[in-house]
């Protein structure tokens, strides 16, 4: 019995031993700088806030782009790229991993937007650098979210109360799986976060940074996609109206700098910092044949020898089997990225104004200072051109001037879903096909991804 | 016994650079060096170390009655490093007994059986085998970044898991030990059931969390199996023995929950090996292949429902097959007659399917892969009737907008008997050999691997290849992808003693 009484004395005293170690097993990362400790200073979060647009500048290199574009019908089949094949074929399935890479890539934005938030108690910020910090985090998660519920998801409209499925959305930095919430919870929380940051965004950024035209500018195209014309013109004309920016004189706005058009982009500052990777490694055709090349249709429609924009454009391999047509905006060492410019911004005014058939001089205005930069010859509309002139006519300049950005496919599923009967490239606006497939890793019980296939 | 055991492991590692005529330093300009420009220059970098550490408590208390009954109890404390703050320590009990049959009066004089034992145990056991540091949330300094801009960023590196912990498992096993005809013939059966919860998995993560990966105490897992052993001296002359060896065992796994997660969660590698509920871990999880049209050659697949679709789905993947056979085991045989001896292990395997990998590339949609003779058999005008669909260079025919799919048409029957060896030798007794003794000196010629009898139309229905990760080694046991077959030898031995 004395054994056994001590053998349960020496076990409890190991216990008590045992439980002051805790501390001895605490080892942390060597190398790595813990969360907690990292971010207890503004500074901090300023540079996370700089990792926030590090990470978005890497998503939107032209990856958002091209996926919208390829589903669209500006494009040619892409040359020895089968995850890209996928996508034009509209058969995309959750093992794409140009994808798969991709939208991680597009949700860290949303982790560090998140992760950033859980530090922000008890940190010693200025006078209205935590509201702006917030702000300029909240409008790149706005921005992620938006673009991936356009590209995941059917559009506003597609059915009659937005009750379909849009996008996960985390509003935690966490890594459980989370359910997708419809399309009408998908847009109110992205409206209210760029209502939110709205206020407390710069009056005056420069482009590379989020201010408040960027906000406005993303909450006009939100509206516009939910057939809200007056309240996207209105949002259209602060911008306009500011007087910030112009069109100058140059067809192409991707350059090594972001020119003086852009709203919002994405600066590069040298070749070992280019932010325009995926359009000069998918586009670039002065050395070979790049992987992406327009339709004949988009080649027709620029090869105008009154269009500067023509000259954007060429034809590789003229007269064989393997002949492609392939734009020249890209040839270059490196790039910046424009996101939202006065471009966009104009013709979706001009497009508003006719939709809702006032504002019609304003509307003719903005087509043709569009149309002015763009011809050699005056092709302008004639003052009293009709609402209906004006819509054709703002239709088809958006559709050249923005080929590669990823935008006319949006505006065709929009169009769909007002009613308009429409095929893209000879598959209905809304077969299961028309959006991509979310990721593999996604799958979970409570997450239900998208149909496939079904478009052709 | 009580003790206790404390581990620190310090691994430091460094990254040695070395440049060879070169100007310069390494990370910045260096006016000295461009004077200088054939300057060998070696920096050695110290990278952080990796540290873990184990504390245990442990104590352990034997008892036994007459050699006939024995009984064992053990408790141990241990703590890891590896865990979250909260969950470093796990209690890990066991309890084992032992009953001599063969010593109670009803057996003691028994003619037949010599000795006989029952043996049982339970016990907790936890599993600490996860890489360091997979708790704590980090991110990557400044000083070490990229930027945006021209202005410095920091970002998290490493998703925090605070509440990891130690993976369980509840062991139960039994068995009976015999004796026959004074060990002339002895067996063993012995039967286990492993019940492993708060399974420790590196998990594919949504990929919507901004990570791809992470490690977490997720679902629960059995594994139980039956094992028999033989062993009988079959003929014992003066100057013949025939000896007999035979086992067979029947393992089986069953994943009982992964939490909110998918079958994709977990998978190996590109084979589409998963994770499924009611399946052992690294299950084939496949879209299952029908026929090949004979009116127009294109692969014909089967839906959840069982309905015909020519469309190559993911959606439609189930799990299909046996990852694991239903049984293994051996038969040697080994004789002996003066100085000669000779013996010979049969190995074999029933019930397992094995998944050729490689089929996919080398007989479906043409790619820039080599194609396989196999491809003879494919369709190639209305009405044939053929294994292998029409050649193609476009996906859509095949039903899919990727070249390389997996389906069930790749799965195959992994039975098979090996004669594993043979063995012929021959013992010289006590001789002299250039003036020095020799007490035996034994000459065997070994032949490994010459026969297997199977009808896997693959290189080596017994796989032993290289994995993609070790997620896939524990997930993809029945893959094949171009794996080189085990190797025949034919090897001569001496040895001598003296």
């Amino acid at each position: 019995m004395k054994k056994i009484r001590n053998y349960i004395g020496l076990v409890l005293m190991g216990t008590i031993v045992l439980t002051s170690c805790n501390d001895y097993l605490n080892i942390p990362p060597q190398g790595e700088d813990l969360s907690e400790v990292s971010l207890s200073h503004p500074d901090s979060f300023e540079r996370v806030l700089m990792g926030i647009y590090d990470v978005a500048a890497n998503s939107f290199n032209g990856r958002v782009q091209f996926f919208g574009e390829l589903l669209g019908p500006n494009m040619a089949r892409p040359n020895k790229n089968d995850d890209l094949t996928e996508v034009f074929i509209r058969r995309t399935n959750f093992f794409n991993g140009t994808i798969n890479s991709w939208f991680t890539d597009m949700n860290r934005i949303v982790y560090r937007a998140n992760f950033m938030a859980d530090y922000y108690e008890g940190v010693d910020f200025e006078a209205g650098q935590l509201e702006r910090i917030k702000a300029e985090a909240d409008f790149l998660k706005a921005l992620t979210l938006f673009n991936q519920l356009q590209l995941f998801a059917q559009p506003y409209g597609y059915t009659s109360d937005n009750s379909h499925l849009g996008i996960a959305i985390r509003e935690t930095a966490t890594a459980d799986p989370v359910a997708r919430r419809t399309v009408k919870e998908c847009y109110d929380y992205i409206l209210g976060l760029l209502e939110g940051a709205l206020p407390n965004l710069p009056d005056n950024g420069e482009a590379q940074y989020a201010g408040k035209n960027a906000c406005r500018a993303l909450l006009a195209k939100m509206y516009m996609q939910m057939s809200n014309y007056t309240k996207a013109a209105e949002l259209a004309s602060e911008i306009i109206e500011s007087g910030e920016y112009s069109l100058g004189t140059n067809v192409n706005r991707f350059g090594s700098s972001l020119n003086e058009e852009v709203i919002f982009g994405f600066v590069s500052t040298g070749s070992v910092d280019n932010r325009g990777s995926s359009f000069i490694d998918n586009y670039r055709q002065d050395s070979k044949q790049p992987t992406l090349s327009f339709s004949q249709e988009v080649y027709d429609m620029v090869n105008d020898t009154n269009d500067r924009r023509a000259d954007l454009f060429t034809v590789q391999n003229a007269g064989t089997a393997n002949q492609v047509y392939v734009t020249t905006k890209h040839d270059e060492d490196f790039q910046s990225v424009p996101i939202f410019h006065l471009t966009d911004i104009m013709l979706l005014r001009a497009e508003c104004y006719a939709l809702l058939s006032s504002n019609l001089d304003k509307a003719i205005a903005d087509v043709n200072a569009v149309k002015a930069r763009a011809y050699k010859s005056d092709v302008s509309l004639s003052s009293g051109a009709s609402a209906t002139e004006v819509l054709t006519e703002a239709r088809k300049e958006r559709r050249i001037e923005m080929l590669g950005e990823g935008d006319w496919l949006f505006q065709l599923k929009r169009r769909g879903a007002e009613g308009e009967n429409l095929t893209i490239r000879d598959a209905d606006w809304n077969c299961p096909g028309m959006v991509l497939q979310f990721p593999v890793s996604e799958r979970s019980q409570i997450f239900e991804m998208n149909p496939e296939g079904g478009c052709n | 016994m009580v003790g206790g055991e404390i581990q620190n492991s310090i691994t430091t590692k460094y990254t040695k650079y070395e440049s060879a005529g070169m100007p310069g330093s390494f990370y910045e300009y260096d006016e000295s060096a461009r004077e200088n420009p054939d300057v060998n220059a070696v920096q050695i970098d110290r990278d952080g170390d990796e540290i873990y550490r184990f504390v245990s408590a442990f104590t352990r208390l034997k008892y036994s009655i007459k050699d006939k009954y024995f009984l064992e109890a053990t408790g141990r404390v241990d703590g890891s490093s590896r865990f979250g703050t909260n969950n470093k320590y796990g209690f890990f009990p066991s309890l084992s007994g032992g009953w001599v049959m063969s010593e109670e009066n009803f057996l003691k004089n028994n003619k037949v059986i010599n000795f006989m034992k029952l043996r049982g145990s339970w016990g907790v056991s936890g599993n600490a085998n996860i890489p360091n540091y997979e708790s704590w949330g980090t991110v990557i300094p400044a000083n070490f970044n990229p930027y945006y801009n021209g202005q410095p960023i920091i970002y998290p590196n490493r998703l925090a898991n605070p509440n990891l912990k130690w993976e369980r498992s509840n062991v139960y096993d039994i068995s009976l030990q015999m004796g026959l005809w004074e060990d002339r013939v002895t067996m063993e059966v012995s039967a286990y059931y492993k019940d492993t919860r708060d399974v420790l998995m590196k998990l594919t993560v949504p990929s919507s969390s901004g990570f791809n990966d992470y490690w977490d105490n997720v679902g629960r897992i059995t594994n139980q199996g039956v094992e028999f052993e033989l062993k009988s001296v079959n003929i014992s002359k003066k100057k013949f023995t025939w000896s007999t060896n035979f086992n067979i065992a029947h393992n089986q796994n069953e994943i009982k929950s992964i939490g909110d997660y998918s079958e994709d969660a977990v998978s190996g590698g590109t084979n589409d090996t998963r994770v499924v509920v009611g399946e052992p871990v690294g299950t084939n999880y496949l879209v299952k292949f029908s026929h090949v049209d004979s009116e127009n050659g294109r692969p014909v697949y089967l839906d959840l429902e069982g309905n015909e679709t020519y469309e190559w789905l993911p959606n439609n993947r189930v799990p299909v097959g046996n990852i694991l056979p239903k049984a293994v085991g051996g038969l040697t045989n080994t004789f002996k007659l003066d100085n000669w001896d000779f013996s010979f292990l049969l190995y074999y395997s029933f019930g397992s399917k094995i998944y050729d990998s490689s089929s996919k590339r080398q007989l479906g949609v043409v790619t820039d892969w080599n194609m396989r003779d196999d491809i003879y058999d494919r369709w190639q005008q209305p009405g044939d009737d053929a294994t292998y669909p029409r050649l193609t260079l476009n996906t859509q025919t095949y039903g899919s907008g990727t070249p390389w799919i997996n389906t069930d048409l790749w799965l195959h029957s992994g039975d098979y008997v090996r004669l594993r060896n043979v063995t012929l030798g021959y013992t010289f007794n006590g001789f002299k050999f250039l003036k020095r003794q020799f007490t035996d000196l034994r000459v065997a010629c070994i032949a490994t691997n010459w026969l297997t009898w199977t009808t896997f139309p693959g290189l080596d229905p017994e796989i032993g290849r290289d994995f993609e990760n070790s997620t896939d080694r524990n997930m993809s046991p029945n893959i094949t992808y171009l794996t080189p077959p085990q190797e025949k030898s034919i090897v001569i031995t001496i040895n001598a003693k003296f």
